[in-house]
């Protein structure tokens, strides 16, 4: 999706919105380690215009549904509309998680940085974890 | 204790708060780009207790001087604290924003920078660099 909406503002068309291509992004990607114990997988939605991640925190027997939260996606460069990396951000009330994400090599690449915010004690963290997409890839 | 993740878990619920130290961040850290577009030199000093991040770039597409300023968020390698070894900063340059993930990787601080542009009227996409940085 190639989609720049233009409108005119004090006479001079300024570019407001650039939507960018998202259909590498866009799935469910699964941690490459199986016994991971922070986010299990990621589903990567678009409704509209609308963006989404949702993270599924690692956890037994269910995996724990963060929800969805908005993503704010990036090109590799700024003349490109590929997008191949997105920021993302989820306050859970006891702890806000940060999401940095970026794709290398058909791997996405997920860096959380936790904030602990219930008194519990635990300090923020940072962590980096690997996905790799559900999607068949087709055999050429 | 509330947790999202396996590895939130804490046994030891009476633990102390995790100390988190940023003292092994300190110091002047360089582009092994030297021929980089982006950002030239990372500064990371104490103020007290606060962690002050300064941000340069080349000059021509980045600005000289992005300023100073205290990260959003100091993290630890793990939920019991420790050396700080990863934060988040983030720069209101004018015609874009930039969020700056960073973080220690075998004494290398690897920066991943999120390049939000503001009303770009030539419509260039945001856009993402990750770069790698020596004292």
């Amino acid at each position: 999706m190639n989609d720049t909406k233009l409108y005119e503002a004090a006479g001079t068309a300024v570019a407001v919105e650039r939507m960018l291509d998202v259909s590498a992004l866009l799935g469910e990607w699964s941690n490459t380690n199986d016994s991971a114990t922070g986010i299990a997988r990621l589903l990567i939605t678009q409704t509209g215009n609308e963006i989404a991640v949702r993270v599924f925190g690692a956890g037994q027997p269910q995996p724990f549904d963060w929800g969805e939260a908005p993503v704010e996606l990036f090109a590799e460069l700024p003349e490109l509309k590929q997008a191949t990396s997105f920021t993302s951000f989820y306050d859970l009330g006891f702890m806000s998680v940060w999401l940095l994400v970026y794709l290398n090599k058909g791997v996405l690449v997920v860096i959380s940085l936790t904030e602990f915010q219930d008194g519990s004690g635990r300090s923020n963290y940072w962590a980096r974890e690997f996905f790799c997409s559900r999607e068949p890839v087709a055999i050429r | 204790m509330k947790y999202l993740r396996m590895r939130d878990q804490v046994e030891n619920t009476g633990a102390e708060p995790g100390s988190l130290s940023p003292s092994d961040l300190f110091g002047s850290w360089l582009n092994t780009n030297k021929d980089t577009p982006g950002i030239t030199r990372v500064t990371c000093r104490a103020d007290g207790n606060t962690l002050r991040v300064r941000f340069e770039g080349n000059g021509s597409s980045e600005p000289s001087d992005w300023g100073e300023v205290t990260p959003d968020v100091l993290c630890a390698a793990n939920i019991h604290g420790g050396p700080a070894m990863s934060f988040i900063v983030s720069f209101d340059l004018g015609f874009k924003k930039v969020r700056i993930g960073a973080n220690m990787n075998q004494g290398l601080l690897v920066i991943a920078s999120y390049h939000s542009l503001q009303n770009d009227a030539a419509g260039r996409s945001n856009y993402f660099a990750r770069e790698f940085f020596h004292r």
